[in-house]
């Protein structure tokens, strides 16, 4: 059938569009290296090139990938379970309780004594924020869900703001830009261990939640007459999106609107249906903080432009946009 | 009056001013700037200087705190300064303008310092200082020392001249210009952010150090440091791959390289130590 | 063919009792007509025979107590459709239809040859072979209603409970789902209809049930229910109960205090 011609066509280019998207990011730095230096010098030992190539960049593009379907996947889900097209991790304020989380585990030491304490503090705080908007969940309205979320936000924000001013560290209170905005320079793949076995649990929680989350487009109480149960439902969400958003936001800071961005782009080309959503969307997610990345190294490659910056100007103006549109429905 | 009378009163008028001549140099001296209050705990004579700035207590960022743990703090608030009456106040160009613009508005004589960001600027400021005080033959005696010190340590050259990054935490460096960059090239070394025309301070990016391969990175002391984010860099792996000698970050104490002091000549010697270490007598690498 | 049966069957929300102790058996092959005034607990009783809410008492469905049926199981069992017909995404109206076989695909599966004939099937008896590529949210309120009842139909299960499907509709579209739930019961299934439009009930449903402040005040054939007593008492109308060659008429007349 032509439908599922057109997703499988969606799925092959977005695939494509991600692969791209590492290459080149791939090939952009600092070093003067020419692009089949670089790819060469990935595959081969060629000294100073590879160390580049393989402890700087390929971290880097390796983390662009994974923290934006991250970001997609989450998104997606979120959107589709509370029926919402205004919400994703950053609106809810997941990404800020989640930093708030990290920056605990960094600025006390515990970090450093226990590298694993970072990804588990961001889970947690991540946790925080989620519960707080299920709690108020399907039967809030638009409005009540993102005042819940920018008060989450901002709560969460200031705490962090004020930790890192109470630490003793002079260097704290200029990190306090990294934690709300977000940036992937100087990672390693020591990262990306850390924070790989999260992100691929919170990812296939949220995978198992495709049909489901089909059932809940026509509500609550059809989705559960269906056979399944909501219970379960949300507590693989929380629990997936606190494991992936946590880990995302403890090795780069909080980054929004990647997922709100995403899935409201790809939902016309998957039909609106949510199960199919949800793998669009982390492959798109990836293209767009791929894409990110790569304009944030190239407009200002000597200094350290946040990521952050980068997708709140794209993503704010599409969120005012969305929130014009959808005026009259808005309760 | 009789003319005796009157000669005696024209001769201790004269006195007078002479006296008053000699009495030129300030009585009371606050100092509100870190620089500026180590200037003063070296050359000030005694009692003259009457306050310091809080940070001059601090080991960290003071070469003289245990001097200046001796007189009265002050943090550069203008009330404060009023209520010790001085006759002189030393200031940094960084200094609050707010501060600075008040005290002058009530009176009071503002001496302002510039960061020392070389050499020539230490023996300047140090000679400025001595002026200002009254204790020139002291600055200048100081002047000459410090100057005899560096050329003494220019003329110790090895077999070569080591590749250094000054690299702190947050991945910033200092390049051409600053004072850490004239400590570590007198020291017998280079510095790659000035060989990359880095200016000021600036961001040293990972990649640029990781293909030059430094001989040693020039840095924080982190063991001495409260945790945060920014040393997150000195541990990422290809930075300890990169750097040939192994050696982890060669600390330079902020002390010596915030304001620039007599002291300072001390960490260049720590520096050319570390290169001796590095090249070796016979020209080997350790 | 199952029946349902509750016994003591009581609702709360909160502190607040919505249903007390209530007492009904429904055999396979019944359309019931579940009717009363607005605040009397008909969806809440929908929604606890359906499995979706907690209760106290006993629900039965056949010889199976329907606590001790798995969730897919019970999807197998009963279909239900909700008041609300809200849809979030603009899917397609197939994938709508589609839906109604979730419960009968084991899971990492596609759609089976049987799916796609039960889909074929409802599509062509409702009329919605011209609306299936069609946005569901695009659609007006009766194709929506059909669309929603085509999915309750995919489902395919002995026993279908719907909370006012025909609200809101136009008068043809009303007497349309009546006549294809009269048609699923006359096959032997189970339908149970929660309706404001008493003269809908009284024609089509071969059985009320009469439901104030939580408890059941009348339940047999049309005529013995909607007796000018119970309409006096309940409704607080009055109104003329007559017959013609199709069945009950009903029309309410006036307001009785």
């Amino acid at each position: 059938m032509t439908i599922a011609r057109g997703y499988s066509a969606l799925m092959i280019a977005l695939v494509a569009l991600v692969l791209v998207l590492m290459a080149a990011s791939l090939v952009v730095g600092p070093a003067t290296i020419t692009p089949f230096e670089a790819l060469r010098a990935l595959f081969r030992s060629d000294g100073a090139a590879t160390l580049v190539m393989r402890e700087i960049r390929l971290p880097r593009t390796l983390l662009a990938v994974m923290i934006g379907g991250t970001l997609g996947i989450c998104g997606a889900a979120l959107q589709s379970f509370l029926r919402n097209p205004l919400a994703d991790s950053g609106v809810l304020g997941i990404g800020a309780t989640a930093a708030l989380g990290a920056v605990v585990a960094i600025y006390t030491g515990l970090a450093a004594a226990f590298p694993l304490a970072l990804p588990l503090f961001a889970l947690v705080g991540a946790i925080l924020s989620v519960l707080v908007v299920l709690a108020l969940g399907g039967s809030a309205g638009t409005t009540t869900l993102i005042l819940a979320g920018i008060a989450v936000a901002s709560l969460a924000s200031a705490l962090t703001s004020l930790a890192l001013n109470l630490s003793p560290s002079p260097y704290a209170a200029l990190e306090i830009v990294f934690w709300l905005l977000g940036s992937l320079s100087d990672r390693s793949m020591l990262h990306v261990q850390l924070a790989a076995p999260f992100m691929i649990l919170g990812w296939l929680l949220i995978a198992a939640l495709g049909r489901p989350l089909d059932a809940l487009t026509l509500g609550h109480d059809t989705a559960a007459s269906l056979g399944f149960r909501m219970s379960r439902v949300r507590l693989l969400l929380v629990l997936g999106t606190a494991s992936c958003v946590g880990a995302a936001t403890a090795v780069a800071g909080s980054i929004s609107f990647v997922g709100l961005v995403v899935p409201h782009m790809l939902r016309p080309l998957v039909g609106g249906k949510a199960s199919r959503l949800l793998p669009a969307s982390w492959l798109g997610g990836a293209s767009l903080l791929l894409a990110a990345d790569l304009a944030a190294r190239l407009v200002s490659p000597a200094k350290d432009l946040k990521l952050g910056v980068v997708t709140a100007l794209v993503g704010a103006p599409f969120f005012l946009a969305l929130v014009l549109k959808s005026r009259g429905r808005l309760t | 009056m009789r003319a005796v009378d009157a000669l005696i009163a024209f001769v201790l008028l004269i006195a007078g001013f002479g006296n008053a001549a000699a009495d030129e140099s300030p009585r009371r001296v606050v100092s509100m700037n870190l620089c500026t209050d180590q200037l003063a705990l070296y050359l000030a004579a005694p009692g003259q200087l009457v306050s310091v700035s809080y940070l001059s207590h601090d080991e960290k960022a003071s070469v003289l705190a245990a001097q200046a743990s001796r007189l009265p703090v002050n943090h550069g608030l203008a009330e404060e300064v009023f209520l010790l009456h001085p006759d002189l106040v030393l200031a940094g160009t960084f200094t609050s303008r707010a501060s600075i613009e008040m005290l002058m508005r009530l009176g009071f004589r503002v001496e302002r310092f510039d960061p020392e960001s070389s050499l020539d600027d230490i023996r300047s400021n140090i000679l400025r200082m001595g002026r200002l005080l009254g204790r020139e033959a002291e600055a200048r005696r100081m002047a000459d020392a410090f100057d005899a010190e560096i050329s003494s340590i220019r003329q110790d050259r090895g077999p070569r001249t080591p590749l250094g990054a000054a690299y702190y935490a947050g991945g910033l460096t200092s390049g051409l210009g600053t004072l850490v960059n004239e400590i570590i090239t007198t020291a017998g070394w280079r510095n790659l952010a000035a060989e990359l025309g880095i200016e000021g301070m600036g961001l040293l990016p990972l990649e640029l150090i990781v293909m030059n391969r430094p001989d040693a990175l020039i840095g924080n002391n982190q063991k001495e440091e409260e945790p945060s984010l920014a040393f997150q860099n000195y541990s990422h792996p290809a930075l300890i791959a990169a750097v040939r000698a192994g050696t982890g970050v060669t600390p330079l104490p902020e002390r010596y390289t915030v304001c620039g002091t007599p002291a300072t000549a001390r960490v260049i010697r720590q520096l050319v130590d570390q290169r001796r270490r590095l090249t070796g007598p016979a020209g080997g690498k350790s | 063919m199952s029946r349902l049966e509750a016994r003591n069957l009581s609702v709360s929300l909160g502190d607040r009792e919505i249903l007390h102790q209530i007492d009904l058996t429904i055999p396979p092959g019944s359309f019931v007509g579940l009717i009363g005034p607005n605040g009397a607990g008909k969806s809440t009783l929908m929604r606890a025979l359906a499995g979706l809410i907690a209760f106290s008492g006993e629900i039965r469905v056949g010889d199976r107590s329907l606590g001790s049926l798995g969730g897919m199981e019970r999807a197998r069992e009963i279909a239900y459709m909700a008041q609300s017909r809200d849809i979030a995404w603009p899917i397609s109206v197939e994938d709508v239809v589609a839906l109604g076989r979730l419960p009968h695909r084991p899971p990492f599966t596609g759609p089976s040859q049987r799916d796609r004939d039960v889909i074929e099937r409802v599509v062509t008896e409702l009329e919605l072979a011209g609306l299936r590529a069609r946005r569901a949210t695009e659609l007006s309120g009766g194709e929506t209603a059909r669309v929603m009842t085509a999915r309750v139909l995919a489902q395919d299960t002995d026993i279908i409970i719907a909370d006012e499907p025909t609200a809101g509709l136009d008068p043809a579209h009303q007497l349309n789902l009546m006549k294809i739930f009269s048609g699923l019961s006359d096959r032997g299934r189970t339908v149970i209809v929660s309706l404001h439009e008493l003269g809908l009930a009284a024609r089509w449903c071969r059985r009320l049930l009469l439901l104030d402040q939580g408890q059941i005040r009348a339940d047999g054939a049309p005529e013995e229910v909607l007796t000018a007593e119970n309409l006096k008492s309940v409704y607080h109308i009055d109104a003329f109960v007559g017959r013609d060659a199709g069945g009950l008429l009903l029309v309410p007349t006036g307001v009785s205090r």
